[in-house]
């Protein structure tokens, strides 16, 4: 095993054009907007942010759907983009939100399961009964279900066909676009246990999208927080919870409601809502619903740096308090 | 705004004089005018009178680059057949087709939106299943069929009404009935599955919940919502209701433009011909044009042409 | 004692699908009394979102219909009035918000235009006062701008924006009920926590009661105060909030909330509820039974009844109450 990191995403942003009326003037937003940071084997990282913040686009980016405008994505310190080869594809999987958009309704289970097997190496079908039987069974489906369509089977089950279509073909990395948002609450855990219990059989690397933090708090060992496609603070799970930095990632915690109604803590409430508008001024991007806004923030996007031993913020208000106290 | 409607019209212009010249060159193909008016014996000196004085002796190029300039110019020519200007030719034989087809637009748009409607309302109930039936046949029975079929039924059986020609307000019903049947039947359709689609949306419960009469919901949010596919297929139909007259104006012996266009292209009478389909494709893309611009009037959305959210 | 401004008996509402009959609501009694925030609870397909649209009586005629039961509100059952009475009910006492706001605006009319149009269904406003009313139904739901946003049309606006336009026009006429249906389910959580917070505020300014459909038992845990939970279109448990969350009876209450992920803890593995929702249920056994980690033969005999276990804490369990007499019986 190298000592490169399984995958490292360096500076990458991605743009869209924005079309305004008929002018003929291309102006952009940036979804990801010069993104860094690596993952290792096994690990499973989380990617928390709101509707806007650019986890799906930098999701899409890694599992190489779409080619970023700038910066560089390695896997193994190969290049991952929009036209590499069937190795890499291989290699890296993904699951999405919507269990049933993301089959094909006309095909059969068996079909679907050994579909990838094909495409990538033209397998006999006994050597693929090789590979999709015994998974089959980890996922607990009998082999009669082999023959029955999408309709029949249930969100969930549909949820852990598409898990189980993704490990065919033994990737490294999985990537999880909201894997369990559209799901029921019963459900969810289910899917939830299941993915843990594949992890550590296959030493597969996670990297989890949601924008609902009691997911990624389970499933993580490190989160990423993101705003308006820039990372605003990233830690191991247990840092980020017991000793939260940035203003952003305070608040979202705090908006999260406990199940406890003992627990009534008076929340900080986040005024206002994220506009990508934010992109076109100078200075943080969380400037203008920021408690804690200083003039320096007005002025000059904060860097990502280290609070802690793997713990990085881009906030100056921290940055500076973080100086007062060394 | 401007550029919009700026670049519209001029692609607009532009298929004008595009199929205007296809026409041009591909009529020249069908045969040869002048052995038309001589007939197969004519004498090398009347041929070569009729050819030069309709200039059709010169090379291809220049006929075309003549006829060109006259069309720029607004001079249409003369028919070859009738030695009178096509324009008023075409005039002349206006009356009877615009009669019919302004009649035939309107009531056809409005039966077939009135039918789509109550279709989608009282769907799957007897009412919306009779609709279905007849739309069925309106779209598959062609409605030069319905014209003979008409004209068998009421004019030799039952002698209610005259089979050809105009004269009274009684000549024009089967024709407006047979040219009506297929463009309700797909305008209900359309109107029947956009209201079912926009019906099955949450503003339309929101619409009820603020205890608004029923009718009001089915019109000012359903109908409303449901008319942008339907509009689209008007402009259409307006379209085809004017190539499809041809074929019924031809069994009902009407005096129509049809006619006219279908005698203009069978006697190789190429300036008529050519001014027929010109009107026909000016008219084609006017109408095409005001759908398009409909469109930014009645949807805000495309008004703002950005359809994202901030 | 206070009437109740809604009450539910013994409603059972159904629809055709595929020739079948499906039995949504399937006998579901409820109180809501005046200034109450209640809950109703459940996961998908429990029949939840048909009891709010059965009230409301918005579900499609066409292929759903009330079969049998009760729904007075303010002592006039609902289920009997014809469609005049029924539209002046709706908009004026009983408003409704639904889960999309995306699609819960009609797109081609402006926002000023739309709450025009719920004000004047109801009221007969001159212009002036009518538009003057909108826009502090703005003010009251946060936007900002409000005499600008008149002329805004929906897509111009973020979906904390449209729900908010959405919750005005629900409350423009003062109703004394709004249903819920997963407002908030849509949106992004800092909008969530704002747009809970100030339809409670809300509530409280008007002492208006609240029928909040949904599966977030968080949400339920810190706004609400008296909770439902259903399975299987009928309820299982009701009670007051404080009470369900220190003592979930049922067991799929439990279950439920054990099966959540949580901030709060570390779990190496979710509790989970075996097995699915079942297609049909037989007549004559408790719905929960396939799936019950405390069913005793009993339970495939005879369906519970919705029971008191204690004070206002009543729950559908042949076990819960099991216990219960025997903890009379000491």
């Amino acid at each position: 095993m190298s000592g490169q990191p399984l995958l490292e995403v360096s500076h990458v942003k991605k743009r869209f054009p924005i079309k305004r009326g008929f002018s003929t003037k291309s102006r952009f937003f940036y979804a990801v907007d010069d993104v860094s940071f690596r993952m290792e084997e096994g690990e499973s990282v989380g990617i928390i942010g709101e509707s806007g913040c650019g986890k799906t686009t930098l999701a899409r980016l890694i599992a190489g759907l779409e080619q970023a405008t700038e910066g560089e994505i390695l896997f193994h310190g190969s290049s991952v983009h929009a036209k590499m080869g069937r190795d890499m594809r291989k290699s890296i999987q993904m699951i999405y939100q919507d269990p049933y958009a993301s089959v094909d309704p006309r095909m059969d289970l068996w079909g679907i399961l050994e579909e990838p097997l094909r495409i990538q190496s033209n397998m006999k079908r006994s050597q693929a009964e090789k590979i999709i039987m015994p998974l089959l069974e980890t996922m607990g489906f009998t082999e009669d279900s082999l023959s029955k369509y999408p309709h029949e089977f249930s969100g969930g089950q549909i949820q852990r066909i598409c898990i189980l279509r993704s490990l065919v073909l033994s990737p490294k990395l999985l990537i999880c676009d909201e894997p369990v948002s559209s799901l029921d609450v019963s459900i969810q855990a289910q899917i939830l246990n299941l993915l843990k219990k594949l992890q550590s059989e296959k030493s597969l690397a996670y990297l989890v999208i949601s924008h609902d933090m009691s997911v990624i708090h389970h499933i993580s060992d490190r989160i990423i927080v993101m705003y308006l496609g820039q990372i605003v603070e990233t830690a191991t799970k247990h840092d980020l919870f017991a000793n939260t930095q940035h203003p952003y990632t305070k608040a979202l915690i705090a908006a999260i409601p406990n199940a406890d109604p003992a627990k009534k803590q008076k929340k900080a409430i986040l005024s206002g809502e994220a506009s990508r508008a934010a992109q076109e001024k100078p200075g943080c991007l969380f400037q203008d619903r920021c408690e804690r806004a200083c003039a320096l923030c007005y002025d000059q996007r904060p860097d990502m740096l280290p609070v802690n031993t793997g713990h990085y913020v881009a906030c100056h208000d921290v940055q500076t308090m973080a100086r007062k106290d060394s | 705004m401007i550029r919009y409607v700026v670049v519209r019209t001029i692609r607009a212009l532009a298929t004008i004089w595009l199929v205007w010249s296809l026409v041009f060159f591909l009529s020249r193909l069908t045969g040869d005018p002048v052995k038309w008016i001589l007939g197969e014996f004519a004498t090398k000196e009347s041929y070569e009178t009729v050819a030069s004085s309709l200039h059709l002796d010169l090379p291809l190029w220049e006929q075309y680059m003549r006829t060109l300039s006259g069309l720029v110019r607004g001079d249409m020519g003369m028919s070859y057949y009738h030695r009178r200007p096509v324009a008023d030719l075409f005039l002349q034989r206006l009356g009877p087709t615009m009669a019919l087809q302004s009649v035939v637009i309107v009531a056809t748009s409005a039966i077939g939106i009135l039918f789509g409607v109550v279709a989608a309302v009282k769907h799957d109930k007897l009412v919306d299943k009779a609709i279905r039936f007849f739309t069925i046949v309106g779209c598959t029975i062609p409605n030069f069929v319905f014209a003979v079929l008409l004209i068998f039924l009421f004019c030799l059986k039952l002698k209610w009404l005259p089979s050809g020609n105009i004269g009274s307000f009684r000549h024009y019903v089967l024709p407006f009935i047979s040219l009506s049947i297929g463009p309700i039947a797909s305008i209900s359709r359309l109107t029947r599955s956009a209201m079912l689609d926009t019906l099955s949306q949450e503003y339309i419960d929101v619409a009820r919940m603020k205890g608004i009469s029923e009718s009001a919901v089915i019109i000012k949010h359903g109908l409303r919502n449901a008319l942008f596919p339907v509009v689209t297929v008007l402009g259409g139909q307006i379209v085809t209701l004017v190539g499809g007259a041809f074929v019924v104006e031809s069994v009902f012996s009407l005096p129509g433009i049809g006619t006219l266009s279908v005698t203009a292209a069978q006697t190789r009478d190429f300036p008529l011909l050519q001014y027929c389909v010109f009107i026909m494709i000016a008219t084609f893309t006017f109408v095409n044009l005001l759908v398009d611009l409909s469109y930014a009037a009645l949807d805000p959305r495309i008004r703002d042409g950005e359809w994202a959210t901030n | 004692m206070m009437v109740n401004l809604l009450e539910i008996r013994n409603l059972h509402t159904c629809y055709h699908a595929q020739n079948q009959v499906v039995r949504a609501v399937d006998g579901v009694d409820l109180h809501i009394r005046q200034g109450d925030f209640y809950a109703l609870v459940g996961e998908s397909g429990c029949g939840k979102s048909t009891v709010a649209r059965s009230i409301a009586r918005i579900i499609d005629p066409s292929y759903a219909y009330i079969e049998q039961g009760e729904i007075l509100f303010e002592g006039n059952d609902l289920v009997k009035l014809n469609p005049r009475q029924m539209r002046a009910v709706r908009g004026l006492k009983i408003g409704m918000v639904f889960q999309n706001p995306m699609t819960s605006l009609n797109p081609v009319v402006s926002i000023g235009k739309q709450l025009l149009e719920a004000i004047q269904a109801h009221t007969r406003l001159p212009r002036k006062q009518a538009m003057d009313k909108a826009i502090s139904l703005l003010e009251l739901v946060k936007i900002p701008d409000p005499a600008q946003r008149m002329q805004s049309y929906p897509h111009q606006l973020s979906g904390g924006m449209q729900q908010r336009v959405v919750i005005a026009i629900a409350l423009a006429n003062d109703p004394k009920l709004l249903i819920a249906d997963e407002p908030t389910t849509a949106l992004d959580v800092s909008v969530q926590e704002q747009i809970l917070k100030e339809i409670d505020d809300i509530r409280k300014q008007r002492d208006m009661s609240i029928l909040l459909i949904t599966h977030n038992m968080g949400i339920v845990a810190q706004m609400c105060n008296r909770v439902a939970v259903m399975y299987g279109g009928v309820i299982v448990e009701d009670g007051f909030s404080a009470d369900i969350f220190s003592e979930p009876l049922h067991p799929y209450t439990q279950g439920l909330m054990a099966c959540m992920p949580s901030i709060e803890e570390e779990k190496e593995e979710l509790h989970v509820i075996p097995g699915t929702v079942p297609k049909h249920f037989e007549p004559g056994e408790c719905r929960f039974l396939h799936r019950c980690p405390i069913a005793t033969p009993d339970c495939g005999q005879r369906e519970p009844g919705l029971e008191e276990f204690k004070e206002n804490h009543f729950v559908r369990c042949h076990n819960v109450n099991i216990r219960r007499l025997q903890e009379e019986a000491r």
